[in-house]
């Protein structure tokens, strides 16, 4: 709510605002939670998300290749590795993107793309309803929760949700799903803060006409009746008819592209002026246990087919919200419920693994590639994942924190943690700083060493704080989260801590330091 | 004097008819139905109980283009979907917390406009008599969503009184049928049980990817539900199966289908 909103319809005109609280003014506590906590007032932003959700597991290392790791991944993944000369290679970085992401290629050159390398999160799942329900909940592993963190956000924002709403104020949708239903990302601490608009009883009749078949009979003529009656009490069927009324002409969108057809309706309904901050679409189809790739012509096949959907319409959503008018208040964020393994299996498919990298698109995303290549080593077995190097609730911290301008303990509240601010959003258009250009200076210097290595029991881990709150966590090759050997705030300077291998099994584990927006891994080994 | 004018028994059959098949009396239903009807009627000297067995011994009683099309009214929402889902009421011992459960379905009843013990007038509740919407009358735009609430609500985290609570259990309810391991078989059992109406492969392909979420394969859900099975005790499987069952049935209580019977 604005303030002149709050003060107009709470008190009578003639009021003196100056002794209005404890004899301050309303003005001194203008920014102030206090305020906010009085008038419940959101924060008001025009800014939106845009969640794309491919479902299945999409294989990352076929996603975005790290080329100095080409060898060894030829070696772990001969069957289904994309030929080197066709790989699109990014600029200042030797990470390469599928050839079949040639739209996401061009946002990238034109700084509107950023890889987010490894995402994932401790004690993997390798269930797809497991590991979505943890992706949208953002609980931890162990945890099972029962909200989406979507919906605690709005929750926050919109304590009183659903009473009292439509309004002024918020006559809007909170959160819509381009799909059959509404996600669990959207599910609020009581009720579920979205709406769906593809139902048979919802605005996708609305917005294209179709209405399903009733039968020719008694039945059919009382069912047409009572979803007449249903699309007439959708609250929000006026506000949602107004906004695609109000964009008459969109740019082309790619055809045969389930995709493209939904983010088609969300530009309409962004650039129609809907003030909904959270949207949610979705892609199937990334479960690729067979024929991923074409033996011959690794480029083409399934996944080729998929990641091309998927970049072809990113890129021409991207246009026509420029083409509109709206491009700036939008980012958006492609996501799947894990990575696949490193070694893919004999049937030129890859099975379910771990971390994977994601993209965040958007004219106020910093371009370039946040975080490291993975390294792949030269014997990859079976069970082997990309250990993880951000966690994905960073990822969603950070764009609540930076660009919903979500304050601390609001930001605490939704996420039940604390998790790293990392640098996606430019600062111009953020509520905070950090830059990608900064990070990446840091990128080349180790700020996490062991020695000895390889070691039997005992190793040094030696690390650098840059001041703040220090994270060093163990992980194996599966990436289950082995130890946490220092969680606490470090003063500028440099540290050694002693880790022990006992219990472990002889192999390869790897060393997260997480430090502000900072992160490496470390490779360590265990020998008998 | 009264009974031998032809109109007492087609005007009896007339409303049997309405009760019992639909509101709806064309002139063909008029010939076809009604006057043979009031025909045996009048023969059995003006019994009902004949008239009924024929009425529903008739091939016309069963064929689809006259089944499905009765609106619920409230009380078979409400009660209907405490007994479809064989909600744990507080047992008989429990008398207090038994009554009050009850009457929280009673006040349901008259928030969906059909306050049990109090009709509107001596005509009682309008669906039954007024020309020409009937039993349309039962849905408007406040009952509607007042209806879908009621069962998100029972799917959802239930209605809790007294430490006492009213709630769907998913699982049990799914474990009555031949095969919940398989998601196409425990679909249409769900639908034979919670619709009268047939619905479409589209339906049942949308109702699937909920299940699946969104996934591909079938043995996703088998396998997550016969994980479950083996280690019921296991919170984290039993959510996952918990988690989308229910999304699934909320669906499907909420499309306008599930308000015909």
């Amino acid at each position: 709510m604005k303030r002149r909103d709050f003060l107009t319809k709470v008190f009578p005109a003639g009021v003196v605002l100056p002794s209005l609280i404890n004899g301050f003014s309303i003005k001194a506590f203008g920014a102030s939670t206090l305020l906010s906590a009085l008038t419940q007032a959101q924060i008001e932003t025009d800014h939106v998300f845009v969640i794309i959700q491919l479902n299945g597991g999409n294989d990352g290392l076929n996603t975005v290749i790290p080329l100095d790791q080409y060898d060894n991944l030829a070696n772990a993944r001969g069957n289904i590795l994309i030929p080197k000369q066709k790989i699109l290679t990014l600029d200042n970085y030797s990470t390469g993107l599928h050839p079949s992401l040639s739209g996401l290629k061009s946002l990238y050159s034109e700084g509107q793309l950023q890889v987010i390398q490894s995402v994932g999160y401790p004690q993997p799942s390798f269930s797809h309803f497991r590991a979505t329900d943890i992706w949208l909940s953002a609980s931890d592993a162990d945890k099972n929760l029962n909200s989406g963190w979507v919906g605690r956000y709005l929750g926050e924002e919109y304590p009183n949700y659903p009473v009292n709403y439509p309004n002024t104020v918020m006559p809007d949708p909170l959160a819509l799903q381009i799909g059959s239903f509404i996600s669990p990302a959207f599910q609020g601490p009581s009720v579920n803060m979205g709406m769906a608009i593809t139902n048979p009883t919802n605005f996708y009749n609305l917005l294209n006409g179709i209405v399903d078949p009733a039968p020719n009979s008694n039945a059919g003529k009382e069912l047409t009746y009572i979803r007449q009656v249903a699309q007439q009490t959708q609250q929000y069927a006026d506000v949602i008819k107004a906004a695609a009324a109000k964009v008459t002409n969109q740019k082309v969108y790619p055809s045969n592209n389930t995709l493209a057809d939904q983010l088609k309706i969300v530009s309409r309904m962004i650039a129609g002026g809907l003030k909904t901050r959270m949207y949610m679409v979705n892609i199937g189809g990334f479960d690729t246990h067979a024929q991923q790739a074409i033996a011959g012509a690794t480029e083409t096949g399934n996944h080729a087919i998929l990641l091309a959907k998927v970049s072809d319409a990113i890129k021409a959503f991207m246009d026509d919200l420029k083409f509109l008018g709206a491009s700036k208040r939008v980012v958006g964020m492609t996501f799947s419920e894990f990575g696949r393994r490193i070694k893919s299996n004999s049937s030129a498919g890859t099975d379910h693994g771990a971390a994977a990298p994601l993209f965040v698109f958007g004219e106020s995303v910093q371009a370039g590639v946040l975080g490291t290549n993975p390294v792949i080593s030269s014997l990859v077995s079976t069970a082997d994942n990309v250990p993880m190097q951000y966690d994905f609730r960073s990822v969603y911290s950070t764009i609540l924190e930076n660009w919903f301008c979500v304050p601390g303990t609001a930001l605490q509240n939704i996420m039940l943690k604390n998790y790293q601010s990392l640098p996606i959003i430019k600062p111009a258009y953020t509520c905070a700083s950090g830059t990608l250009i900064s990070l990446n200076k840091d990128a080349g210097t180790n700020l996490i060493t062991n020695y000895p290595n390889p070691f039997t029991q005992d190793t040094f881990v030696r690390y650098k704080s840059a001041g703040g709150h220090v994270l060093i966590q163990i992980f194996d090759v599966q990436g289950s989260l082995i130890a946490t050997v220092v969680d606490e705030i470090k003063v500028d300077g440099e540290y050694t801590v002693k880790f022990q291998s006992s219990g472990l099994m002889p192999g390869i584990y790897y060393a997260r330091l997480q430090n502000g927006a900072l992160q490496q891994v470390r490779s360590m080994v265990v020998a008998r | 004097m009264l009974f031998l004018q032809n109109e007492v028994s087609l005007f009896i059959c007339r409303k049997l008819y309405r009760f019992f098949v639909y509101y709806k009396i064309t002139p063909q239903i008029e010939s076809e139905v009604i006057v043979p009807l009031a025909a045996t009627f009048r023969n059995a000297n003006y019994e009902i109980k004949p008239v009924l067995l024929e009425l529903f011994g008739s091939d016309y009683f069963y064929k689809d283009v006259i089944k499905a099309c009765y609106i619920k009214n409230p009380l078979d929402l409400t009660i209907g979907i405490c007994r479809e889902f064989n909600i744990v009421f507080p047992d008989q011992t429990d008398t207090i917390n038994q009554y009050l459960m009850w009457q929280y379905l009673k006040g349901q009843g008259g928030v969906l406009q059909l306050d049990l013990g109090d009709p509107p007038n001596v005509s009682g509740w309008q669906a039954y008599y007024q020309e020409p919407q009937f039993y349309e009358i039962w849905i408007n735009s406040d009952t509607l969503p007042k209806r879908s609430q009621f069962s998100d609500l029972l799917i959802g985290n239930g209605y809790s009184r007294n430490g006492k609570k009213l709630v769907i259990d998913p699982i049990s309810y799914v474990s009555n049928f031949s095969k919940p391991d398989d998601p196409n078989i425990l679909i249409a059992d769900v639908l034979d049980h919670l619709y009268t109406i047939s619905t479409s492969d589209n339906l049942k392909k949308q109702l699937k990817s909920i299940l699946l979420s969104n996934q591909a394969q079938d043995y996703y859900w088998t396998n997550a539900w016969l994980d479950y099975k083996a280690s019921p005790s296991d919170n984290v499987k039993k959510n996952i199966v918990t988690t989308r069952l229910t999304a699934m049935l909320k669906y499907i209580m909420n499309l306008s289908e599930f308000q015909l019977i």
